[in-house]
């Protein structure tokens, strides 16, 4: 019976596994675990940061595994910045633990760099220097790349115009080809589109999908649900310096949220809606939305009390999604 | 490390000129001036007798006679003690600042901090680099004196020249590890030269002070500008023994205190 059984990473223990009783039952959780850690190449443990008193992370936990792209979404000020700055070793934790590639983020932080391509959310560059004067730079300290030639074309950059000559797109280009170039095993990518126009962008998915498939794992952080939506295959959101959700792409799209739209013939009482898991996301005398979480049919039954002109239904989309988790 | 302090060079490479060629550019005018000086001299030197000893000491003249018949004590006075000092403190503390904070402060920082180099191997690569400038500066714009001289046939004595290149890379290095030390904890190139330079004046001030009236005679201890003598170095071949320790332990205290808080603090930019 045994040997008609395989394990796999993620299974947990189930009644099947009582034939041979509980020691057969832990195995599986060790093995489990040991896989999901074998496979994490970011791991984020119960990570504060405080300026004094004032927080800007909060004890939060995330891990992503190899080949992923994790989306770190969160509003303005939300901790986002802070906790790629703890990642990178620019800032140092308050508490808590990063490790990446199997290392400790602080202690190892050179060796980790060294696999690791960053974009900053906000590209500094030097103002005086062309592109190819900063790939050198780069290259003197990282060795040859093999790609340059490549990203130059991809991202139609001219790297013999100084960088104050550059607009913010050409800026930008240049922060991506300087984090690509080394084909690094991990990447962190602060609001990677910024100041793209449509055609980079999709050129800046391919190499991150592309660098996923060949193994690379990719976190970025990122304000376009979009992109998020196109190239992420799980979100993390944070919001006030905590995690507030952290799920698969498929996991947000199958959440049974629900927007109706409602025009009442006469008057309507708001108290009425005023149900669990529903909030009214706009009024006015004669109309209602509603974002509803889980069961719609205790709304319908209110609507079914009065005379309507309109009614639609739909479903969120994730941009709906996002902001119930924004506004939460 | 070589890839950093190859860059500091490369990014400074015309101030660094610039610097060297105003360090000549000094001694051009004062050399081929020195023979039309010196026919004056004597009666130069009888009429500053009358001024007050603690006035001159307080400007580094301590023997008026050395000070205005031979060019060693001529330039000691007129360029060494003051103009040059003021020179290699502007080179100083622009490349310290520029270093450190002004990276900070135009957030290229990042891209430093970004490449797999330790904090420690980035603070010594932007300080060597700095230190090259100071060195290059020093040495260019006191040995040129030598040819100059010679071109426009004025004596001169080698020797003091090597005396006060010593004093000099002495005094330029300290100040520029304290420099480095402000740039090292600050995010604002012009906080961390406005520390240096504030440090800098204090000594100064300290030292115009002591000169002045006997009873604060000893202030002059904390003073870079004491230990700085220039007229003692070029013309009597004398550096004290305390100007050196008091310039290497600052170097060697400011530099480790210096890497140290670089290794610590948080980079925000």
């Amino acid at each position: 019976m045994l040997s008609r059984f395989r394990v796999k990473p993620g299974m947990t223990s189930g009644g099947v596994f009582r034939i041979h009783g509980s020691t057969f039952k832990l195995t599986l959780l060790k093995f489990d675990s040991k896989i999901k850690k074998m496979n994490e190449v970011l791991s984020v443990q119960n990570l504060g940061k405080y300026y004094g008193k004032t927080k800007a992370v909060d004890g939060i936990n995330f891990a992503v595994e190899k080949g992923e792209v994790f989306g770190f979404l969160g509003p303005n000020g939300a901790g986002k910045t802070t906790t790629i700055r703890c990642m990178m070793d620019f800032i140092r934790p308050s508490f808590g633990k990063i490790s990446a590639l199997g290392l400790e983020s602080h202690l190892d932080s050179v060796q980790i760099k060294a696999k690791t391509g960053y974009l900053s959310g906000d590209v500094r560059i030097y103002e005086n220097w062309t592109g190819h004067e900063h790939f050198k730079f780069i290259e003197s300290i990282r060795g040859k790349s093999k790609i340059l030639t490549k990203l130059i074309k991809d991202f139609d950059f001219d790297p013999k115009v100084k960088a104050k000559k550059l607009s913010s797109g050409g800026k930008q280009k240049l922060g991506i080809i300087m984090a690509f170039l080394n084909e690094p095993e991990l990447l962190i990518l602060d609001e990677p589109t910024t100041a793209l126009d449509p055609l980079l962008q999709n050129t800046v998915y391919d190499y991150i999908l592309n660098f996923a498939h060949n193994g690379t794992t990719v976190f970025m952080s990122s304000h376009n649900l979009h992109e998020v939506q196109k190239i992420c295959s799980r979100v993390g959101i944070i919001k006030q310096g905590e995690i507030i959700a952290e799920e698969s792409i498929e996991e947000l799209r199958g959440k049974k949220i629900y927007v109706v739209e409602a025009t009442f013939d006469g008057k309507m009482k708001r108290s009425d809606f005023e149900l669990d898991g529903t909030e009214v996301s706009k009024e006015s005398p004669e109309s209602l939305t509603l974002r509803i979480k889980g069961d719609i049919n205790p709304v319908i039954s209110k609507l079914h009390n009065y005379k309507l002109k309109d009614l639609e239904v739909s479903h969120a989309t994730l941009e709906d999604i996002f902001m119930t988790y924004y506004e939460r | 490390m070589f890839p950093i302090i190859i860059r500091t060079i490369k990014n400074k490479r015309i101030a660094i000129i610039a610097y060297i060629v105003s360090g000549i550019v000094f001694l051009l005018m004062y050399i081929p001036i020195y023979p039309s000086f010196e026919s004056s001299g004597k009666q130069l030197v009888e009429v500053m007798k009358g001024y007050p000893q603690s006035f001159m000491k307080a400007f580094g003249i301590e023997d008026i006679a050395q000070a205005f018949l031979s060019l060693e004590g001529y330039l000691s006075t007129e360029h060494f003690s003051f103009v040059w000092p003021l020179v290699l403190i502007f080179l100083a503390l622009s490349f310290a600042g520029n270093s450190i904070a002004g990276e900070i402060e135009k957030g290229t920082m990042e891209i430093v901090l970004s490449q797999p180099l330790s904090r420690l191997k980035i603070f010594f690569g932007k300080y060597l680099g700095g230190l090259l400038a100071v060195i290059l500066f020093v040495i260019t714009s006191i040995f040129a004196a030598i040819p100059i001289a010679a071109i426009f046939d004025v004596n001169y004595v080698a020797k003091g020249y090597f005396y006060i290149a010593i004093l000099g890379l002495l005094f330029g290095i300290a100040i520029y590890s304290l420099a480095m030390l402000c740039s090292s904890f600050m995010s604002d190139k012009g906080k961390a030269n406005f520390m240096t330079g504030g440090i800098l004046i204090g000594m100064y001030v300290v030292k115009i002070l002591s000169g002045l009236k006997s009873n604060l005679d000893d202030l002059k201890y904390l003073s870079f500008f004491y230990y700085f003598n220039a007229s003692a170095a070029l013309i009597n071949y004398k550096i004290d023994s305390i100007a050196i320790w008091v310039f290497v332990l600052t170097t060697i205290i400011t530099i480790v205190l210096g890497a140290f808080l670089f290794n610590k603090r948080d980079i925000a930019i």
